[in-house]
């Protein structure tokens, strides 16, 4: 319990700060949304309908109609979902590996608690501050779309999609918590849990360009929660059940590895 | 000269390490050229049965990826991002090293003042990035000639090359100005990554239109490479923007570096 709220208190000014980023995004992503634009006359939708699936994802057209709130807020969910990821990697490598980066292990392995209970409460206080993140996450997002819905109905939209935010930040976090656990240099764990996040990234851009190689999507955690499948339907349950799987294994790997390293001192 | 000497040293492979980096994402996401081509192609057919005005009109949007270099603009997101992180990495990381390593007595008490100490590590970091900026720009140059057939055009790909390294520079000196006004950066990751990705979704937003005040907070939209494909320049007002952010930066840091009051244990 003492680590816990230790933990909780090292991280607040940390928590403000990624909160106060994220309502930024937020108001000034949506600020730029406006709804008497025009959606172009339909020619030019049919146009766009026609083009491949990898080239509208090129260009950045289609699926969403940026003419309503809901699907506006899709598009910067993506940023916000990248966003969440950062700091839930972040969180999961840092919370374990600052004990050695600021040489304070030593401090704490000798207390009379076990590494498994350290590891536990770190990561506790790690979901904590997750929670705290989503739920501004998502007040700001819900406050911001039902001011700018104008009646039309998105609460379930939006439900769906902070769902998803949720698992990326858990899939992260663990990640993250793995990587400590095993690394025995601080500075490498962090390194390696930002280098596994960009490449899915980039993986999933490619993967959104590039249809031949769709059988990639299965290992970047982006494309498990894509806003697409989300909104419009035809979203597989096979995902949800993979990142259980894999926020498991991660977690009990992070315990496994971390129980019997030795430690940077 | 020898703490030039020393920080080259102490970085040269972290920086090998991101030439790299930069230089496979600009490597596979070119291996991919052919099969966009190929979408591409087929689309185009598609639309020789639209009215002639309507394919004018698409066909400007599509003309412009029917190049290698055209094509190579979409990848060159992602190579800025990358670049962004290195760049800003080094910029947290070179001055608050020394409090964090606790090596700022020992640096501070030799006969070197503290711009002299400021001009060795700001110019060794120039150095690293232009080394990075160089190889990659080579190594591309080559890269993007083997897919060209006759239309590679020297002076916009240096452009953009030089785009490329200017905003490594912008990246660098706001992350050496957080790092000089931070009293103490525990770990560099999380602050240079919040940073650049907070920069990175602003972007997103800020490409609507071309007249919009939001590009100019983020740098990420200051060389917008279809603009330098098409015009072969670069817009005035946001390389003076870039330039002007290098220099308030890099004074400030000097400023507050001169007289900052350096924690030594």
């Amino acid at each position: 319990m003492n680590i816990y709220m230790r933990e909780l208190k090292a991280h607040t000014k940390s928590i403000l700060i990624w909160c106060a980023g994220m309502i930024f995004l937020v108001a000034a992503g949506m600020g730029k949304y406006s709804a008497g634009a025009s959606a172009g006359d339909n020619s030019m939708n049919e146009l766009i309908g026609k083009m491949p699936q990898s080239l509208q994802n090129l260009f950045g057209v289609g699926t969403f109609d940026l003419t309503i709130a809901l699907e506006f807020f899709a598009i910067l969910f993506m940023y916000i979902l990248f966003l969440a990821a950062i700091h839930a990697v972040m969180l999961g490598s840092g919370i374990i590996s600052k004990e050695e980066r600021d040489r304070t292990a030593e401090f704490l392995l000798v207390k009379p608690v076990s590494r498994q209970k350290i590891l536990t409460a770190k990561l506790l206080a790690s979901v904590t501050i997750l929670l705290v993140f989503f739920l501004v996450t998502y007040a700001v997002s819900y406050a911001i779309l039902s001011y700018y819905s104008k009646g039309a109905a998105f609460e379930d939209g939006l439900m769906k999609l902070m769902a998803s935010f949720g698992a990326i930040q858990l899939l992260f976090l663990s990640i993250g918590a793995f990587f400590a656990g095993i690394f025995k240099n601080p500075k490498r764990s962090g390194a390696a849990g930002t280098a596994v996040m960009m490449i899915m990234y980039i993986v999933a851009v490619i993967v959104d360009v590039v249809e031949k190689l769709d059988f990639l999507k299965y290992i970047t955690f982006f494309q498990y929660y894509d806003a697409k499948d989300i909104l419009k339907g035809g979203y597989s349950i096979i995902y949800p059940v993979i990142s259980v799987v894999i926020i498991a294994l991660l977690i009990y790997g992070a315990y496994h590895f971390y129980q019997k390293r030795d430690m940077k001192i | 000269m020898n703490v030039f000497r020393q920080e080259c040293k102490m970085n040269f492979r972290t920086t090998l390490l991101w030439i790299f980096v930069l230089c496979s994402l600009g490597a596979v996401f070119m291996a991919f050229f052919p099969i966009i081509q190929g979408d591409l192609k087929t689309y185009l057919k598609l639309l020789d049965n639209f009215p002639p005005a309507m394919k004018a009109l698409m066909g400007i949007v599509t003309e412009s990826f029917s190049t290698p270099l055209g094509y190579y603009s979409f990848a060159f997101t992602f190579v800025i991002l990358s670049g962004a992180i290195q760049a800003m990495n080094l910029g947290v990381g070179i001055v608050s090293k020394e409090t964090r390593d606790k090596t700022a007595d020992f640096l501070m008490t030799k006969p070197i003042s503290r711009t002299g100490i400021l001009h060795a590590k700001l110019s060794a970091s120039v150095v690293l990035l232009g080394c990075t900026g160089l190889v990659y720009t080579v190594f591309m140059g080559f890269m993007i000639r083997a897919y060209s057939a006759a239309d590679f055009d020297l002076k916009k790909y240096l452009l953009e090359c030089l785009a490329f390294f200017i905003l490594q520079i912008i990246f660098f000196a706001i992350g050496l100005l957080v790092s000089v006004f931070a009293r103490k950066i525990k770990a560099v990751l999380p602050v240079s990554l919040g940073i650049v990705f907070f920069f990175y979704a602003i972007s997103a937003f800020a490409v609507t239109s071309a007249s919009d005040k939001l590009r100019f907070l983020t740098p990420f939209q200051y060389f917008k490479p279809e603009y330098i494909i098409n015009n072969g320049s670069y817009e005035i007002a946001y390389l003076v923007t870039g330039l002007c952010i290098i220099i308030v930066c890099v004074l400030a840091s000097y400023m507050w570096f001169s007289r900052k009051d350096v924690h030594s244990v």
